[in-house]
């Protein structure tokens, strides 16, 4: 069972991301009129998008390109070890010029950070910077999570050490704490979509103190755990009504790459859906960045019922990057189980 | 009170709010407190950690530095302002050292420079929607259109379309624009209340968005009339509790230089404030984009009160410490400016 829950989160985060990417930075308006209502396929991106219409039918971006090659390193290594691991693994994924012109911000001054080359950015004095709050740590979160399903807490704890140099913002890190719980959790044999809620909000908050034990740096910005709340509060209230659910979450909680938004928003969508497979339908639609909430979005679905998601969208995805979802998900069951 | 007081109410409220938010810019009220032993209440020095590190007391940044070109501007003009008017204050202000180097937003710098054609590319322009121009750059800069116009939303809102098309041409930035200049615009008004300068912030979220439907990018995210809606309810709820209300507000809403965050988290502030020096001294200390909504929200509260709260001492020192061209010889006047603009609106009401 851990070995098919696996497998249904690692290829769910590719779907989605893949799925999203077609609808990136579009508002819900033009989603709808571009697809005659929602998008529940997989469709090549057009230039109006976040990838520049780079990317062909299926193709994930940034977040899983670079959580697959960490989930190689860490199944290589036979464990989750030390605090550089996502540093040298970034270095080389960052020296592929397509991998760097569609990684998001921090990504992207990350790695120029540890390759040397000047961003000019401007200030270094800041000690609150709100440009680093991110959904990027998030997004890459179940390539560390996997490895600790119904254990919360560790998920919790190595995401943030994976991560916690290449994307140094409490906001950022909480938002990855929310979803390494919640991953965490929803691998669990027993989880329903209701626990997963729950874990989402004490990762949230969890993954905000363990930041601050590594003292990474703060921002004066709201805490995803309380937009968190919000997101599940008018999920809920909406769950009936999907127009409305995909309005209201967007209008109040926001869909942008920040952390306090686009993370919450997913568990908004789970909410509303009851975590099945409309969730990542709901993800993508949402508009803005929702190549990285259908990436955040895949993850839970595929991981609390993996057969919810298509098998076509899974082998499409497949082979357009050649990925091996069963044999990763056989070679981390073993690890786990080792 | 005269139409000239609730003038010179929102330009002080501007401009103290501004000077004295510099202070805790970007940083947490828990922050702020540690730092200053307290809320902070004056003028003071900034901070090494914060954008106006150079400033020293009494300084203002881009938010009045801004408020007062455009004033000038409308003085020059007599009142006929258009969008080659607030393309022109733009330029003008790039040139003013003292604030473009050090207090530029991030849209705001790379929409001046194209408008001067030093941007040759648009990084942005294979895109569709524009989702990054939702800074509160523009609601920073809207005041004016509202105290210009008193109890006119409709010519309020034109005039703030105009100021905000050259560098965030967007719904959402524009609407953030709009709550301001309309808040103020009913705040001029004689027999005005707090309920109804909400009311008009939100028609003006509203009818700025029906306008621009065409002409402005969508953004893809949060909406202000939700945002403002929310914010307003944490400050009926938490208007006797200071402590709660900045952190529900920081919290949730927000408080960054994002508009459906500090902007809608300004009329939270509003709604409990005491007076206008207390919506000042709110905006500074909750953390977040300090500066802007204390300057917000000073003048807004400034423009329904009028300047009764505010120190003399204050509005000298500032006028004393900032200049309007960069050679740093013209002192701002701020009482000059008030007087002028009131005769200003009394012209602009007879038809040409």
């Amino acid at each position: 069972m851990i070995e098919r829950k696996l497998y249904g989160c690692i290829a769910g985060a590719a779907v989605g991301e893949a799925m999203g990417a077609a609808t990136a930075t579009w508002t819900t308006d033009m989603i709808r009129a571009a697809h005659g209502g929602y998008l529940t396929t997989l469709q090549k991106p057009p230039v109006s998008t976040k990838c520049k219409g780079r990317f062909v039918a299926g193709q994930p971006g940034d977040a899983f390109t670079f959580s697959w090659q960490l989930l190689g390193r860490f199944v290589a290594d036979g464990e989750i070890h030390g605090e550089h691991a996502a540093a040298e693994e970034l270095l080389t994924w960052g020296a592929d010029p397509d991998h760097l012109d569609s990684a998001g911000y921090v990504t992207r001054e990350s790695y120029c950070a540890l390759a040397g080359i000047d961003t000019g950015y401007r200030y270094p004095f800041l000690t609150f910077d709100h440009h680093k709050i991110s959904n990027e740590a998030a997004a890459r979160t179940a390539a560390v999570a996997v490895f600790y399903p119904g254990d919360c807490e560790t998920a919790c704890q190595k995401a943030i050490m994976v991560y916690k140099n290449i994307y140094n913002n409490m906001v950022s890190l909480s938002g990855a704490g929310a979803m390494a719980a919640a991953i965490s959790e929803a691998l669990r044999e027993s989880a329903t979509c209701h626990s997963v809620l729950a874990a989402a909000v004490h990762g949230a908050r969890r993954g905000y103190d363990i930041a601050d034990s590594y003292r990474a740096q703060p921002a004066a910005c709201p805490l995803v755990s309380r937009r968190i709340e919000l997101a599940i509060e008018i999920g809920l209230k909406y769950q009936n009504d999907f127009d409305r659910a995909i309005a209201e979450i967007e209008a109040c909680v926001g869909n942008s790459s920040a952390a306090n938004e686009s993370v919450p928003a997913v568990f908004g969508c789970l909410a509303a859906t009851g975590g099945s497979a409309a969730a990542l339908t709901m993800a993508v639609n949402l508009g803005n960045d929702t190549d990285m909430m259908g990436a955040m979005a895949g993850a839970l679905v595929g991981a609390l019922d993996p057969e919810a998601l298509s098998p076509a969208d899974i082998q499409l995805v497949s082979a357009v990057g050649s990925y091996d979802f069963a044999t990763m998900a056989a070679n981390i069951a073993h690890q786990i189980q080792g | 009170m005269t139409r000239k007081d609730k003038i010179l109410g929102a330009l002080l409220g501007a401009a103290i709010g501004d000077a004295m938010g510099a202070v805790t810019e970007t940083k947490t009220t828990q922050a702020i407190v540690q730092r200053h032993g307290g809320f902070v209440t004056s003028l003071v020095d900034p901070v090494c950690d914060c954008f106006a590190h150079n400033n020293r007391r009494g300084m203002v940044t881009d938010d009045f530095s801004l408020v007062y070109l455009i004033g000038l501007a409308y003085i020059k003009e007599q009142g006929r302002v258009d969008q080659k008017t607030f393309e022109q204050v733009l330029i003008d202000w790039s040139m003013l050292d003292q604030y473009f180097l050090d207090h530029s937003g991030p849209n705001t710098k790379v929409e001046i420079l194209r408008l001067k054609g030093e941007i040759p590319v648009d990084k942005y322009a294979h895109l569709k929607t524009r989702n990054h121009l939702i800074t509160n750059g523009t609601a920073m800069k809207a005041a004016p259109m509202g105290f210009m116009n008193p109890g006119d939303y409709d010519r309020a809102i034109t005039e703030t379309i105009a100021m905000c098309m050259p560098t965030h041409p967007t719904d959402v930035a524009i609407s953030a624009a709009a709550a301001v200049s309309c808040a103020v615009s009913e705040a001029m008004t004689e027999s005005t209340s707090k309920d109804k300068i909400i009311q008009a912030a939100l028609y003006g979220v509203k009818e700025s968005c029906r306008r621009v439907r065409d002409t402005a990018y969508q953004v893809s995210g949060a909406k202000m009339d939700r945002r403002i809606e929310m914010a307003v309810e944490l400050g009926l709820r938490y208007c006797h509790d200071t402590e709660r209300l900045l952190w529900e507000l920081a919290s949730l809403v927000g408080t960054s230089l994002v508009c459906t965050e500090s902007v809608a988290a300004l009329f939270g502030l509003f709604i409990a404030a005491k007076n206008a020096f207390d919506m000042v001294v709110l905006g500074v200390n909750a953390g977040g984009d300090t500066d802007s909504m204390a300057s917000i929200g000073g003048a807004i509260y400034g423009a329904y009160e009028g300047p009764g709260s505010f120190s003399d001492a204050d509005r000298q020192l500032i006028e004393h410490m900032n200049f309007s061209d960069r050679d740093l010889t013209r002192h701002f006047d701020i009482l000059g400016m008030a007087d002028q603009l009131d005769a200003i609106i009394d012209k602009r009401r007879i038809p040409a």
